[in-house]
């Protein structure tokens, strides 16, 4: 079953009881290298979620703190009492709503790039993914200069239009490698039996690729949650979402390290959830849908 | 009702929302690259200066400087990820229902807020009292802070990038060993092929095409970094860690260069683009496999 064994030459019957132990040792060596791995990848996050309950004392202590009584004062000073619980809105509204867009109007994109003839359908493609690569700073002067005009600086119409010039690509592309796991067969059925195109996409694919859109959508969440350019440079105070706001709190000198770390926390604490929600597409997410997870 | 016009109405919103966001401001970046402005110059307010632009920029050692500094991270980040992310997929492949578990956990540095990992480096890595900054500063690695130092602050970012994206790349060829067949293994024992025979012969050919996906995403990847570098040393100290993507916003954003600022832009979406096509090629291929 596994790769591993598989790469493993014969044996001989005679070496075939030291073999078997070698085996059993070898998987667990496996299973202990992986629990490493795993304590390897969560530890400085976890470290990092620490600080939030510590106080400034014991986060700035040269020698670093392992058991300590946990306090809330963080979270109540910077979520609170200095009011960044907006923020967190402000990230909720910019994702939601951009994700929200995009997904009505790229999923019947998508489909038609699945299903029509559509002329220079791979130059679009390949456009489309050009846009959705490239970094953030090169659409992020023009739109700035555009909203500028259209006087939508500082309003939750920039940020949300600007996190759909990576949503909206990211939509279409992996909506349309979904759409074309489902036979065409099943179009044809749906048209037979008197539906028309719009009926036979909303009645008949559109069930089918349900789990589909949720993963897409949930992707772009964890995408819009942490792009950090737009939300810095096209809003105010008023509608930056969190994670642009975070650098802002870390100066050269006097840094409230404790509240940034209890901002952070609260911060990331929904894409984790995300991501377990998520695990079944993470692959085909993270791959563009190239490789099928 | 023509075919044609029929499809046009499955994608018009979706192109004009294209059109609005994408291609009128490209567009517009791209005639700015042609003009002047300048906010500390009352004679530059957008007069066109045919390619006075890019001609600055051929001879600007900050922006060859911004390239070097982008290879000089990309390269060492692809190779570390690239063999750690082989063994780890090596290693969890061995038992999928363990690989269903230990995924999510593995990618949380991947999909986590960026400006979050940025943050863990900057924490961790601080000498009075990050757990790995004290550590380096007690063995003699490091004299003071890790970020401060001209030639210990790319290597800082290498490391975090790492640490965030090697979990990726091994998924992904994770994925690829799960999907290996079994005839090529069958005939390698018939041959009496020893593993590492097959693992060179057999194992890697097959998972080729798995690395050029992974290793273009990421090499895509490398001029787009900025959240990151921002947080952790907004591309410092001097130029050390100013990527691509570091500098086109210095000149953007800090000196509001807007000219200038597009001819980088640009350059640097020929650059993407051209990238992009073999990422596109890869992937079709992928798709026509399977």
């Amino acid at each position: 079953m596994s790769v591993n064994t598989q790469t493993f030459a014969p044996i001989s019957s005679g070496r075939k009881a030291a073999f078997l132990s070698s085996r059993r040792l070898l998987t667990w060596l496996s299973y202990l290298l992986t629990a490493l791995l795993v304590v390897l990848f969560l530890f400085p996050w976890l470290w990092v979620l620490s600080l939030g309950f510590k106080t400034r004392a014991e986060i700035m202590s040269p020698n670093i703190v392992w058991i300590w009584t946990p306090t809330l004062n963080n979270y109540i000073e910077v979520l609170i009492n200095k009011g960044y619980w907006r923020l967190i809105i402000n990230s909720l509204i910019v994702a939601v709503s951009a994700v929200a867009l995009c997904i009505v109007i790229g999923v019947p994109t998508a489909y038609a790039f699945s299903r029509f003839p559509i002329p220079g359908k791979e130059s679009w493609f390949y456009m489309i993914l050009t846009f959705r690569m490239a970094p953030a700073v090169v659409l992020a002067l023009p739109l700035y200069v555009l909203f500028a005009r259209a006087k939508l600086l500082g309003t939750f119409g920039a940020p949300i239009l600007a996190h759909c010039t990576f949503t909206l690509p990211f939509v279409i592309w992996l909506m349309r490698s979904f759409f074309d796991d489902i036979p065409k067969e099943i179009d044809a059925a749906a048209m037979t039996d008197g539906y028309s195109r719009w009926e036979t996409f909303f009645y008949a694919v559109l069930p089918l690729v349900k789990s589909g859109i949720v993963a897409v959508a949930l992707f772009s969440i964890i995408f819009s949650w942490n792009e950090f350019l737009y939300g810095l440079i096209l809003t105010s105070d008023a509608t930056r979402p969190v994670a642009s706001q975070i650098p802002s709190l870390i100066r050269p000198h006097g840094t409230l390290w404790g509240e940034v770390c209890a901002l952070a926390t609260t911060a990331s604490l929904p894409v984790a959830f995300l991501i377990f929600a998520l695990q079944r597409q993470l692959v085909r997410g993270l791959s563009f849908g190239a490789i099928k997870g | 009702m023509s075919s044609r016009r029929y499809i046009l109405w499955w994608v018009l919103p979706a192109a004009i929302l294209f059109l609005v966001i994408i291609l009128i401001p490209f567009i517009t970046a791209l005639t700015f690259s042609f003009r002047s402005f300048s906010f500390t110059s009352s004679v530059s307010t957008g007069q066109y200066i045919g390619v006075d632009n890019y001609r600055k920029l051929v001879f600007d050692n900050d922006f060859y400087n911004s390239f070097k500094v982008t290879f000089l991270y990309l390269v060492p980040a692809i190779l570390l990820q690239g063999i750690l992310g082989l063994g780890m997929a090596l290693l969890i492949s061995g038992a999928v229902r363990r690989a269903r578990i230990i995924i999510p956990i593995m990618l949380l540095p991947t999909l986590l807020t960026p400006v979050v990992i940025g943050l863990i480096g900057v924490l961790t890595l601080n000498p009075d009292f990050g757990v790995i900054g004290q550590l380096l500063k007690r063995w003699g690695l490091v004299q003071g802070s890790v970020l401060g130092n001209a030639s210990t602050a790319l290597p800082a970012i290498i490391a975090v990038d790492t640490y965030q994206w090697t979990p990726f790349i091994a998924v992904i060829l994770t994925a690829g060993l799960l999907a290996l067949p079994k005839e090529p293994y069958e005939a390698a024992q018939v041959d009496g092929a020893n593993p590492i025979q097959t693992f060179f012969r057999v194992t890697m050919p097959l998972l080729w095409p798995y690395f050029v996906v992974a290793l273009l995403i990421r090499v895509i990847d490398a001029f787009r970094i900025f959240d990151i570098i921002w947080v952790m040393t907004r591309g410092g100290p001097g130029t050390a860690t100013e990527t691509v993507a570091v500098y086109a916003y210095r000149h953007t954003f800090r000196y509001w260069d807007f000219g200038y600022g597009s001819a980088l832009i640009m350059v640097i979406f020929v650059f993407i683009s051209i990238l992009v096509e073999y990422l596109y090629k890869a992937l079709q291929r992928w798709q026509a496999a399977q």
